[in-house]
Parts: C-alpha cells; structure tokens; sequence
C-alpha cells in the first residue's frame, strides 16, 4: 500500500470549531480570571457590601475569639459558598501550570475544554479540603480561645515548614504532567484526573497556608491576613522553594505581628 | 596562560597517532585508574560522579551527579570536564603539565574525523604496553574504524535554534535545555543534548557499550573527547551569536566537583561562561568556528506557544528494527496568517516524541521519518542516495518521489533509558519519568507538502535505524527489551 494510502487509515479527528478559542490559546487566563473574581467577592464580603458567609455578619468581627460564626455551618449552602470563594480566590493561581498543561497537551479544538475541566477538578478537590480544614481551623481557634493565636502558631509552624532543606526538590514534583488521551470521554475523564491529582499533591505544601488562612477568616482584618498568606503560599509555588529563608521570615514576622495583636 | 585544545585528528597520523598530547591523555588515564576508588582523582570516582551502578560510595563522594534533559547539562559537563583535565594534569610529569590540555574529537568534520581516532582504536602503547584509551566494550564496527554515520553527527539542528532554553509545551526546548532544578534525568532533550551528543553516545556503545548508559559512560576514554567537543558547540553557539540565560536560577546553582587535589569544589555556571578568562583554555580553530557559526546558526523566529493538532492513539514498542504509528492530525484552520499576524512570526511545526520508558538502551540510533513510503522502508546507510521511490498510488502527477533523507526529522538515541525505570533510577538516587524529544519538522513537512506526499488528515512516522544492524551476535545472546513510547505529538504554532 501506498504512504498516502496507509497514512489515511488513521482516525480522523473532525474539529468542533473554525478558529483556536482564547482558552486553548491563553489557558492560563482562566485561573487568573477565577481567582480575581474570588479575591473581588472575598473584598465585598469584607465590606458588607455582600453576605456570602451566612452569618448575618454585615460588619467585619470585633471580637479576637472565635464565636463559631464566622464559617456557618457546613451543612448549609452559605456554610459552603464562603469556603469556595476562599478556596477559588487562594488556590486557582496554583493550577495555573496544570491548566496550561491540560491545555497545551490536549487537541487545539479540545484544549480550552481540558483546561476548564482540569481547573473545576482542582478547585472541586480543594474545597473538599478546604471544608475540612475549615471544620478544623473552627476546632483549633475555639480550642486556643483567640483566633489570632491560632493563626499565628500556624503561621509559626509554616515558617518552620520553609527551613525543610528539601522543600525545592518537593515543591517541584508538584507541577508533574500526565499522558491525557486525545478524544472523547477517556479525555475528559483524563484531564478531570490530572486536576484530582494536581490537586492532592499540592496538599502538603499548600494545606497549612490554609488552614492558616481559613483561622485567620476569624479575625477582624482577616481578609488582609489572608491576602498576605496567599501571596506568601504563591512564591512558595513560583519559586519552587528558592526563596524559602525569605518565606520563612515573612511567615514568623506575620506570626509575631499576629501574636502580639492577639 | 591560555591552554588551547586541539582536535585529536589533527595530531599525529593514522600510522602514528601517538603525538605527545595524545600520549599524555593515555599515561594520564593510565595514572588515574592505578588510583584507589576511595580517591577522588581516581578514575573510577571521576567517572562516578558522572554516574554509576555502585552503591557502596566513600563518605561525601558527589557521585550521580551529571545534569541531562535540563538547562544545566553544558554549564556541569563543562565544569566536569575543567576539574577532570586539571587533575589529569596534575598527574602527568611536571615537564608535560603546562601544555598539556585535553582534546576533542570533532565527528561532524567528515572523513576522516568521523572514524574513532586511531589512538582509541590501538591495543598498546608505543611501548607495548596496554592501551587504555581502547575499550571493547564499544560497537565493535567502531572500534573497527567504521565512520559514524552524518545523520548521527549533524550540529545542524542544534546550532540553528537560537534560544538557550524554552518553556513552551510542545515546541523546542532550545539549544541547552529545559528550565528545572537539579536534574540527573530532566524531562526533555535540548537541541545539543538531543543530537549530537545522545546520538553519538550510543552509535560509539552500541548494545551494552559503556558510552550507551550514562551511569557508566565516563569510564570510556573516549567520552571525555566526546564531551570536549559538545563544549566547543557551545563555544560555535556563543560566536554565533546565542546567548546563555541572564537569570540567577541558571547562573548561581552550584555544583559540586573534585578538584586536582581532591578537595570539594563548588562550581556554578556564572563561573564558567567564559573559556579563556575564567577556566584559561580555548578551542583550537576558531576563525573556522566562526564560519561554521556563520553558516549553521540561522535565525529560528522566537517561538510563541503550538498548539497540539495531531497525535496518536496508544503507545508504541520500539524493538531494534523500529516502529511505525499514525497521528490524526488536524491542523488549524487559517493559522499561518492568524498566528503570522498576532506574533509577526512565522508558525512553525514541531514533533514530539514524549513519555518514552524502557529498562535498557537497545544500543541503536533510530531515525525518525514522517510519511516515508514502503520502498526506503529498510535500514540501510542514510548517507547514501536510495532508489528512487515508486510513484504512489494517489494523484501521481502530483507526487514526486524524495530520497530517504528528506523524510527524515531528526534523531533518537534513548541515552538515559536506563532512568526512566524506576529500579535503576532508585538504584542510582534519581527520580524516574520519561524522556521528552523535540524536533522542528516545518522543512520536512514544506518538502513532504511541496512532493506532493502530505495530506491534513493524518500523519506517518516511523523510527528505523539508521544503520544495519551491525551486533547480530550481541542481539542473539541478550535481546533488551523494546522501549516504550508513549506519545507522538505534532504541534504548530
């Protein structure tokens, strides 16, 4: 049989659209967007200007010990959307390598598809964890009596966490790809994989940050708290670890400043 | 004083390769392998740094250290090599030390210096003593003098891409590697890594050669030359205009080596970016480097981020006759002027042979040919012309027949196989994954295009070795089992 001939027994795959989307084209653009619009809820929630966290808490928290209000409960719908947003808002930004992953290894006409998948597999997976973390950031502060005693140990035990001389070489495999089939709903369940994974990996080095941020929720200027954790979280991931004396020094100064407010 | 390394075939003759450097090299082999392992001047502990299967290490030996598939593999290799050349140096009589510097075997040169040189090839010394640069366990045609072939050899790939690293998916990696930390086994080949250096790696070893593993490479006189002359690509690279990465995470990670005394040594690349007046050597012939440079190094458009249009269905073994498989493809539409209007580039296409595992290295340099028809479907020298194909079935007016050479995108070695498995890589302190090759395939797909044999369906590829099988004996006793390739991706863009 002829090249051309063999050649054309391969499957064809017919494209769904004319031209490359903006998703298969700037995958990263999705966590960018979803993590601005979490950070926009969190400010206007912060304000009053919204009530997402069904508490009837129009007003930031005067008081430093938790009251138990501050997350509702878990089992009502308002108990979870805070705890969403919060995870959408700290943790999109870490899928931004895995989106594009996802996305740069999928089919052109698929590709902003696995990224959308790949992204609501991670986010799913981390509000799980995040509501558990929550349910024990709730526990921990009540325990200690100040939330922002709670929060600084945390804060505390992450700056040790950064003294690990191992942590580059750790924080690295977090960003591992996965083969993803090309067509069908194999793919999908593939790039929906890859997200749960991702996902769990970066569980060790992203857990305490939020467990920290979700005891820091607790406080009156939880939000900036919070704002500071993420941002210490991302250059954590950003630099694999190469800054992690740094860190650890913005992490136990943030304690410090914590502590002694508390 | 600025030591200048000469290339091994312009010292001495075929009849008498012994010129004075290249005896000095032997003597200091010979020197350094009388040493005990437990000595860090010591053949053994030299090459075990590179890499090794021993477990069984004296205390802070760096051993398992050589950097491959990441942005670090030329600035550690020229490191190693600096340490290596002072302590060989520093052994061979103290008359001979000043202007003894190692040399280099430039294989891309043709014939003759495309043949192992003679003084690696003889079994003794001028004064019959054993030769130590002659290793057998090395292909046997090559040790035999049988040239290597210029699809193994060529720089031409390499020095064309301009782009010390990239990070995009799918496309080039550039001339020196992916963007990672410490990396024994990254996760892709550069465009210098990927051809010449694995290529010529394993064409020298052959099936269980000591050149063709990594962990047992450097025991093999000959690598140290091999390596002299990758250095010396980066030397033509630089006068041809590229350019390292400017970022501390390249400049600042330090390395550690042995030095002529035997002490600790750290190195990072900021301390070995320039030749003379950092490491005080330079490379013989450099007004024809600088031809070469300006003859091979063309400019390649900064790449904007491909996209995946074809790939295929499920992986492939690859035994040591080859393999075939065929992508989908589907490319997108009216890219070339979306793409030539947003970056001002032109798009280009690239292959990706990616998630490739295997225990062994089969000890063949695979061709990688796309569309190539069944008539120059055998493993025969590429360098000379083929037959002419038939016409083929589908508008044969169209279709004009190509040797087998314009099929061909590049090169595959599989140098590092060994790590990909998880045993081997516990064995030797490595973390497993597969092996990533790129190859920029836009002027074979514009020749395939312009003969008439590309259609925008589908894709063929096919690995075939580049030449016969020359250890049909080896094959008999120890067949290694096939390498597996899990995808063949095609990215435009």
């Amino acid at each position: 049989m002829s090249v051309l001939g063999r050649v054309g027994a391969a499957r064809p795959t017919a494209p769904r659209q004319r031209r490359p989307s903006l998703l298969a084209t700037r995958p990263g653009v999705l966590p960018i967007v979803a993590s601005a619009m979490g950070w926009a809820l969190l400010v206007l929630t912060d304000l009053g200007v919204l009530d997402l966290r069904g508490s009837g808490r129009a007003e930031p928290a005067s008081v430093s010990v938790h009251s138990g209000a501050g997350h509702g409960s878990l089992f009502t719908l308002t108990g979870i959307v805070h705890p969403t947003i919060m995870t959408v808002a700290m943790m999109a930004p870490f899928a931004l390598s895995g989106v594009r992953m996802a996305a740069f290894t999928s089919l052109w006409w698929r590709a902003g598809r696995a990224a959308a998948i790949f992204l609501a597999a991670f986010l799913l997976t981390w509000t799980v964890i995040a509501l558990c973390l929550g349910a024990v950031a709730t526990a921990w502060t009540t325990w200690l009596g100040s939330a922002a005693t709670g929060t600084a140990v945390l804060l505390g035990v992450c700056a040790l966490a950064q003294l690990d001389p191992t942590r580059p070489e750790k924080v690295k495999r977090c960003d591992r790809g996965m083969r993803l089939r090309s067509t069908g709903s194999e793919a999908n369940v593939d790039c929906a994989r890859f997200g749960v994974l991702t996902a769990g990996r970066d569980v060790r080095f992203c857990a305490l940050p939020m467990l920290a941020m979700l005891a820091a929720d607790l406080l009156p200027a939880g939000l900036l708290v919070m704002a500071a954790v993420s941002a210490l979280a991302l250059t954590d991931r950003i630099t694999a670890g190469g800054r992690r004396l740094l860190l650890a020094v913005a992490y136990a100064a943030l304690a410090v400043v914590l502590a002694v407010w508390g | 004083m600025t030591r200048l390394r000469r290339n091994i075939w312009n010292l001495g003759t075929p009849q008498d390769p012994w010129h004075p450097i290249t005896l000095g090299y032997a003597i200091g082999v010979r020197a350094m392998q009388q040493l005990p392992v437990a000595d860090p001047r010591s053949w053994a502990y030299q090459s075990a740094i590179h890499g090794t299967y021993l477990t069984s290490r004296p205390s802070g030996a760096p051993w398992n250290q050589c950097q491959h598939a990441t942005w670090f593999f030329l600035p550690w290799h020229r490191m190693y090599l600096f340490q290596f050349e002072n302590i060989l140096r520093s052994l061979l009589p103290a008359a001979d030390q000043d202007a003894w510097a190692l040399p280099f075997w430039d294989y891309s040169s043709g014939s003759p210096g495309n043949a192992l040189p003679p003084a690696f090839r003889a079994g003794t010394l001028p004064d019959n003593t054993p030769n130590p640069l002659f290793v057998p366990e090395r292909r046997q045609s090559v040790n035999n003098g049988v040239a290597l072939p210029a699809v193994v050899t060529s720089t031409q790939q390499a020095l064309a891409d301009q782009q010390f690293t990239s990070a995009a998916q799918g496309g080039s990696v550039g001339f020196g590697g992916p963007q990672t930390g410490f990396a024994h086994q990254g996760p892709a080949f550069g465009q210098l890594e990927a051809q010449p250096h694995g290529p010529v790696h394993v064409q020298v070893g052959g099936s269980g050669g000591l050149m063709t593993d990594p962990n047992t490479a450097a025991s093999d006189p000959i690598f140290w030359l091999h390596h002299a002359n990758i250095d010396r690509l980066w030397e033509v690279w630089n006068i041809g205009g590229g350019a390292e990465p400017a970022g501390k995470a390249w400049l600042d990670r330090a390395f550690s080596l042995r030095g002529a005394n035997g002490a600790a040594v750290r190195m990072r690349p900021r301390d070995v970016l320039d030749t003379v007046t950092q490491l005080d050597y330079t490379y013989e012939s450099l007004p024809v480097l600088a031809d070469i440079a300006a003859k091979e190094v063309r400019s390649v458009p900064k790449q904007s981020q491909p996209l995946l249009i074809g790939t295929n269905d499920r992986p492939v073994e690859v035994g040591r006759l080859g393999a075939t498989t065929t992508l989908a493809v589907t490319p997108v539409p009216d890219a070339p002027e979306g793409l030539a209007r947003r970056s001002a580039t032109v798009p280009r296409m690239y292959l990706n042979v990616t998630d490739i595992e295997g225990t062994r290295n089969p000890g063949v340099v695979f061709g990688v040919y796309l569309n190539l028809p069944d008539s120059l479907d055998t493993p025969t020298s590429p360098d000379e012309p083929s037959s002419p194909a038939s016409p083929y079935d589908a508008a044969a007016d169209t279709v004009t027949a190509l040797d087998r050479a314009d099929h061909l995108a590049g090169v595959i070695s599989f140098f590092g196989i060994e790590d990909t498995d998880p045993a081997t890589a516990a064995a030797t302190r490595k973390e497993p994954h597969g092996m990533r090759y790129s190859f920029d395939v836009t002027d074979v797909v514009d020749r395939l295009r312009s003969a008439g044999l590309w259609q925008a369906g589908a894709m063929r590829v096919t690995l075939l070795p580049v030449t016969p099988d020359d250890e049909p004996d080896k094959l008999a006793a120890d067949m290694p089992a096939p390498v597996r390739v899990g995808t063949f991706n095609l990215y435009q863009g």
